[in-house]
């Protein structure tokens, strides 16, 4: 991209070769194999989920398209410039679900999407289609009419936000995968280490009322050097002391001090615990591949899955995003390399967790700020709301799309304007079966709006 | 032997006091041994220059001391012929160093020089004070530069800079600019300097030499040789650590935080031209009119392409439409926000539901996206390729405001808000869309409370009062002179608002805010006056590594929504309380971590010692260089040390344990072990600088 890379400094890139090959070394899913052994007594009571978030918006439009002649024509029509070549989508063909055969019409993926077909294929993939943030079930009609929407509809910031929290329609402190952490709490006794671990920097999903999140690097957890009781603070090892207290303990009476000491104080302690937990771990792997910013995340995701028993850890809630999807312009190229990573990566992370013999145990789901218009702009597509997503995870009773799919010709009854989807199932069905799987059997504070909904029953896991 | 060096220095003396005209010669005589000392008033008395402990102090002795220990003269030369033999030359010595760098340091510039000797020496002759700087040619760092800034600071006793006066100084430069350095708080100290003041003399500077462009386009020549993305953010360090018109950098900084254009996930992610154009354009608009920012802004090539708005196309009846980015993100982020504001910078409630009533909704974004129909890239009339009518490709202009091309225009109706419409045009005309749109979105309410608390949060505190945000928005409101937008107005009331400068304000428990990252580094670089080795390259390219940088690179915000949300709050405590803390969006266990790492390192590698073993090795290009050595001289005093870095890095306000833990981890490396005096300085920085109390400004 810039030739930033090109410049580090010559001492930063021998650090990082130094830290890569440190971590690096052997076969990574034969290793992770052997350690599964001694984990295998604990695999049937543990899970986690792993939320993959496309920030930016994904274009669910040219995501999964419409194969029948009427509607592709009328998707071409739409999209003028930003479509897709008919030929060039994977055509997938979604089985029966619960509520009976899939009855909409035939569907391809984006050609970027090789890995997602075949897990759809293997049936560890599901659709779930036109999802997005609801205060309550609403028609277009109630729609035109001014029925409560979620705050600021269509807003980057704010529907991440509502996507996050849950609660679309009010203040919220908390996310709905921290609140599930809540519940959840005991079941990772006195771990060091949070149940919500972040390599997405700070969300709103993982924030709980007890649970604290904690963020990782690709490689793992970062030591602050000078504190070391072996080296010491420039050689000096009484001030290694010196500096962890100043730098942990605030001593003051400003809430913004302390709250930095606590964050502080809470990286040394985790530290200490994901780097012996990470030691006994392979590092990583050519199955995710070099350069896929998303693959690097899920690679060390898999690594803190192969580490649970020494984290101490039986339920893990993550958090990977990647960014670059609010595509105004330049979708068609710049939509195929994002989409690329996301099926390069999540297939990479589902053979992972098949070669840790816990792929059973581990759900990982796709969400996004929301999808974009089917009506183009030109070379882009513009803020939307409905939009598809992926649950990928040996659990999931794939291969099947859940939801209705919509209705894509402009003007339709799911259509609120220039294509932007009215969505048919809201994130709280959407993350009631998530969160069910995830041990939650009340929802009242996990998803307190979930008794709005009542749809049907979406039994993807 | 002894009367001759003594009159070897009287005559020395006096062609350098006189600047050597024969005429002065000879009236010196009359003037050695007169009276003149009568009618030294009894604060000049005070001040230290009666070395000899005779009174009152003469020329032909205390003058002639003072300008013989300037030249390094000691024991008996100090005072041969001057004294009666067998005085007591350690007392005078003593004497004289004990004032040396403070209040016989007439010049202010913290070092007891030739020139401060002489203008002594000048003084005590009964020289008129307009003729005391004759032939002098004073160091940088000095801060009374005027025969009457000296004669006032005679006058007053030659007093001991108040310590307050001192803090107060070095705080409202920490808010102001990208961190005080001793030589800016002296000044203003030493000149009695109001903070308004300062900004008046801020707002009077021209802009920057050499600009962005000039460094990154003109300079570094064809791209791809020395030109690079690199190229400008070595211009941003360049101008903003080393910059004079710090309070412009310093604004430059917190606009490219509220109209964010980015070299991550964008179409302009190597393109050092259009950064650089962009950043001279915010440097000129920084202390102009709001509405003329806001219009550069809209109709900067970068923006443009940055939120796609270059070149689009007026709307297809049934098809393809306008895009929407530029439309949707000028209103939420860059002018008005989301909803309603009171103007003290709360949300206004519909009086019947109680709920918040949003500043828009969709239709006026599709009406703002018809108005950004049909303009590109800028061109000049009579350059190759000149051609008004060709918008499918004119040439790439990063240097010129986007032009309008009419018959790209939509000239369809325009709803915009609060009822404003823009009727159908029957002559295409995108200037006066362009026009009223920019003017409804300035004249709107909101824009004073909006971007007033932004301004507010990015200065000084993450949390002001409603009080404080009114008072910045009625500046954005009306000037003194009634004018809406006038950015000086703005600024002045951010940061001379009693909110502001108000140190009991300071003490309490909900103040300050985060210091970002990239100005705690700035802090540093100033305060040691970080310099490249190599004439030109300032090579501070990527820092944003979270696990061994800062977490944040000038450029490279992730998104239009920056680093952090204005309004972002960490889950806990600070939520807890309904208060904000932008800044902690990018603060966790990762970035406090790389940020302790990074500054241990810079700290260390910047000191001379270690650079001359990173010399052996071929690496010195690399590194950028402090100059501590006002620190390193007082290695060995820890309290001194203590003193300078409390001043320089938090104002003054060191709490008594951190002072006793630094002086302790001083006091734990031995003076004189291998590096000893180099480590004592770089770990006393590093301890207060990785403090939480350095981290929150206050």
């Amino acid at each position: 991209m810039s030739n930033i890379n090109h410049h580090l400094g010559r001492r930063a890139f021998l650090k990082r070769s130094a830290a890569f090959s440190a971590l690096s070394g052997g076969s990574f899913l034969g290793n992770l194999a052997m350690m599964n052994d001694a984990a295998a007594q604990t695999a049937s009571d543990y899970k986690a989920l792993v939320c993959v978030f496309l920030l930016g918006g994904n274009d669910h439009g040219n995501t999964i398209v419409p194969t029948t002649t009427e509607l592709y024509n009328a998707y071409v029509a739409a999209r003028g410039g930003v479509s897709l070549v008919r030929t060039s989508l994977l055509p997938i063909t979604p089985a029966a679900t619960a509520i009976g055969a899939y009855p909409g019409p035939t569907l391809g993926l984006h050609p970027s999407f090789t890995g997602v077909k075949s897990l759809f294929d293997l049936g560890k993939c599901a659709v779930i289609a036109n999802v997005a943030t609801l205060v309550q079930p609403t028609t277009k009609t109630q729609y035109a009419n001014g029925v409560l929407l979620p705050a600021q509809l269509f807003s980057h910031s704010d529907q991440q936000n509502s996507w996050q929290t849950g609660l679309p329609d009010s203040p919220s402190a908390t996310g709905w995968l921290g609140r599930a952490a809540d519940v959840m709490l005991s079941q990772n006794g006195a771990s060091p280490v949070s149940m919500c671990m972040s390599l997405g920097g700070n969300n709103m999903i993982q924030a709980g009322a007890n649970v604290v999140q904690y963020q990782l690097t690709n490689q793992g957890s970062v030591q602050i050097k000078a504190i070391s009781p072996q080296d010491g603070f420039y050689g000096n090892v009484a001030n290694a002391a010196l500096l962890k207290q100043v730098i942990e303990e605030s001593g003051s009476n400003n809430l913004f001090e302390n709250e930095y000491a606590k964050i502080v104080k809470r990286s040394i302690t985790a530290d200490s615990a994901v780097q012996g937990a990470l030691a006994g771990v392979p590092g990583s792997t050519a199955a995710f591949v070099s350069g896929n910013p998303l693959a690097a995340q899920l690679n060390l995701v898999a690594r803190m899955i192969a580490a649970r028993s020494a984290l101490g850890h039986k339920r893990q809630i993550f958090y990977v995003t990647l960014g670059g999807f609010d595509l105004h312009s330049a979708l068609l190229n710049d939509h195929a390399g994002r989409l690329g990573f996301v099926s390069s990566a999540l297939e990479a992370f589902y053979n992972a967790t098949v070669a840790l013999g816990v792929a059973s145990n581990v759900t990982a789901f796709t969400a996004s700020d929301f999808g974009r218009a089917l009506l183009a702009n030109g070379d882009g597509s513009d803020h939307g709301w409905g939009g598809h997503h992926f649950v990928v995870g040996g659990a999931v009773n794939g291969g099947r799309l859940y939801g209705r799919y919509p209705d894509t010709l402009l003007l339709s009854a799911d259509d609120v304007g220039e294509g932007r989807l009215l969505p048919s199932t809201s994130v709280d069905e959407y993350a009631a079966v998530l969160a069910r799987w995830y041990g939650i059997t009340d929802f009242s504070t996990v998803l307190p709006h979930l008794g709005r909904f009542g749809n049907y029953n979406m039994a993807f896991l | 032997m002894p009367t001759q060096k003594y009159f070897q220095g009287l005559c020395f003396m006096i062609f350098q006091i006189f600047s050597v005209r024969a005429e002065h010669v000879i009236r010196l005589a009359s003037l050695i041994g007169a009276t003149l000392m009568s009618s030294i008033a009894a604060a000049q008395l005070a001040c230290p220059f009666n070395v000899s402990g005779g009174s009152p102090p003469r020329f032909t002795v205390d003058g002639v001391l003072l300008s013989r220990y300037a030249s390094t003269m000691r024991g008996a030369a100090l005072t041969n012929g001057v004294l009666p033999i067998g005085g007591d030359v350690s007392a005078i010595e003593t004497t004289i160093r004990d004032n040396a760098s403070t209040r016989l340091d007439l010049d202010g510039d913290r070092l007891f020089t030739a020139n401060d000797a002489l203008i002594a020496a000048r003084y005590l002759a009964g020289y008129d004070s307009s003729r005391w700087l004759v032939g002098i040619t004073l160091s940088a760092t000095a801060t009374r530069r005027t025969g009457d800034d000296i004669r006032a600071y005679i006058a007053q006793g030659c007093p001991l800079p108040s310590a307050s006066a001192q803090a107060d100084a070095a705080r409202f430069l920490t808010q102001a600019t990208f961190g005080p350095t001793i030589t800016t708080i002296d000044t203003m100290v030493n000149t009695a300097q109001t903070p308004a003041q300062w900004m008046d003399a801020q707002l009077a500077l021209p802009l920057h030499n050499p600009s962005h462009w000039k460094y990154v386009v003109i300079d570094k020549g064809p791209r791809g040789n020395s030109r690079f993305i690199n190229s400008v953010m070595e211009s941003f360090w360049l101008q903003a650590v080393r910059g004079s018109d710090q309070l412009r950098q310093r604004t430059v900084f917190a606009l490219s935080q509220l109209f964010v254009v980015s070299t991550v996930n964008g179409a302009v992610d190597i393109q050092e031209d259009a950064h650089a154009s962009y950043l001279d354009m915010l440097s000129r608009n920084a202390f102009g009119n709001f509405r003329t920012l806001l219009e550069e802004v809209t109709l900067h090539p970068t923006m443009a392409v940055y939120l796609s708005w270059r070149q689009n196309e007026k709307e297809v009846p049934g098809g393809r439409q306008p895009d929407e980015n530029y439309a949707r993100e000028v209103m939420q982020l860059f002018s008005i926000g989301l909803w309603q504001l009171n103007i003290d910078g709360t949300r206004r409630l519909d009086p019947v539901t109680g709920q918040a009533i949003p500043t828009y909704g969709q239709n006026d974004i599709k009406g703002m996206a018809r108005v950004l129909t049909g303009w590109n890239w800028g061109q000049v009339v009579g350059e190759p390729g000149y051609d008004p009518d060709n918008f499918g490709s004119p040439p790439i202009r990063w240097d010129l405001l986007l032009q309008p091309y009419s018959a790209y225009h939509s000239t369809s109706e325009k709803r915009l808000l609060n009822g404003v419409v823009i009727a159908p045009q029957s002559v295409s005309n995108p200037r006066e869309s362009m026009k009223v749109a920019l003017d409804t979105l300035f004249n709107h309410p909101n824009v004073g409370p909006f971007i007033g608390s932004q301004l507010i949060k990015r200065f000084v505190m993450s949390n002001p009062s409603p009080e404080y945000v009114t008072r910045v928005a009625n500046a954005f409101n009306a000037n003194d002179s009634g004018v809406r937008g006038d950015m000086k107005a703005v600024l002045r009331a951010v940061l001379l608002d009693p909110d502001a400068r108000s140190n009991s304000i300071a003490a309490g428990p909900t103040a300050g805010k985060l210091r970002e990252p990239i100005v705690r580094y700035a802090n540093f670089m100033r305060a040691f006056d970080v310099k490249s080795q190599a004439p030109i390259i300032y090579t501070l390219w990527n820092l944003e590594d979270p696990a061994s940088s800062l977490g944040q690179n000038p450029l490279r915000a992730p998104s239009v929504f920056n680093w952090y949300r204005p309004d972002y709050a960490p889950p806990g405590a600070i939520l807890a309380q309904a208060l904000v803390a932008p800044e902690f969006q990018i603060t966790h266990e990762t970035t406090v971590t790389g940020y302790s790492n990074f500054i241990t390192d810079v700290a260390e590698r910047q000191t001379e010692s270690f650079r001359t073993i990173m010399g052996e090795y071929g690496l010195i290009d690399e590194y950028l260089a402090a100059d501590v050595s006002a620190e390193l001289a007082l290695a060995d005093d820890p309290d001194a040390l203590i003193d300078r870095l409390n001043l320089l890095l938090l104002h003054g306000r060191i709490t008594p344990l951190l002072r006793a833990t630094v002086k302790l981890a001083i006091n734990n490396i031995e003076i004189t072990s291998y590096r000893g005096r180099d480590k004592r300085v770089a770990a006393a920085t590093v301890l207060i600088m990785a403090s939480p109390q350095f981290v929150v400004q206050k």
